[in-house]
């Protein structure tokens, strides 16, 4: 397999929405922690994580998280 | 710091408490540490040791019993999902530390076995006592280095 990393939108999602970590973290139950890094790619986030995230922001998962060598 | 951190919710409650179980571990590596060391020192110096031991088991004690009591009487059923979830990056660092301190352990063991048949070897309680710090202060410090905070990132960022 591939060692094709993880890349997301969290940050520009949080902005359009005007959330902090911190907002983000408590609406999906999560530590901040946990969104802080997975945001610069210290975390790749579970399914479920990725799929609360996605749910949060009422959005497909697709546009949140991609494999870094889609281009 | 924003008052959503300040107010804390079970998922912060649970990475705070995780690093304390940690640094609780690492406490109780150092009181084996010191007794281990107990072995090579003059009676006098070992009674000096002896309190540090001390001083180190009631640190983790102190550390940890607030973890105990915590889950026992203070944790909001509703929020026993969110607590004991393995979803979380701090979960993840402790895994991860656990693994590096199996690794380090078996190699010491392996290591300790080979001391072990040599001419004027130790009490078997040092052996235990070095495993033990090796395997407990490995296991803390790696997940101590693992977890550090990347720094909050507000909406400015």
């Amino acid at each position: 397999m591939p060692d094709a990393g993880l890349e997301n939108r969290i940050r520009v999602f949080r902005a359009e929405h005007r959330m902090t970590q911190a907002d983000l973290a408590r609406a999906i139950g999560v530590s901040r922690k946990t969104i802080s890094t997975i945001e610069v790619g210290r975390f790749v986030p579970s399914t479920v994580i990725a799929l609360l995230i996605a749910r949060h922001f009422d959005v497909p998962v697709e546009e949140i998280f991609s494999l870094a060598d889609e281009g | 710091m924003p008052s959503s951190i300040t107010s804390a919710s079970p998922a912060e409650a649970k990475d705070r408490h995780i690093r304390m179980a940690a640094l609780g571990l690492l406490l109780i590596a150092l009181k084996f540490g010191l007794d281990a060391t107990a072995h090579f020192v003059s009676p006098q110096t070992a009674e000096l040791l002896d309190y540090g031991t001390i001083a180190a088991s009631i640190g983790a004690v102190l550390l940890i019993l607030p973890l105990v009591f915590y889950k026992v009487f203070r944790l909001d059923p509703r929020d026993r999902a969110v607590y004991f979830s393995d979803q979380s990056f701090a979960m993840d660092a402790l895994k991860r530390a656990q693994v590096f301190s199996w690794s380090v352990t078996f190699l010491l063991l392996v290591f300790l076995e080979i001391l072990v048949d040599e001419p004027g070897a130790l009490a078997p309680e040092f052996y235990l006592q070095v495993a033990l710090t090796v395997m407990l202060g490995s296991a803390a410090v790696a997940f101590l280095v693992l977890s550090r905070d990347p720094g909050e990132e507000g909406l400015d960022a």
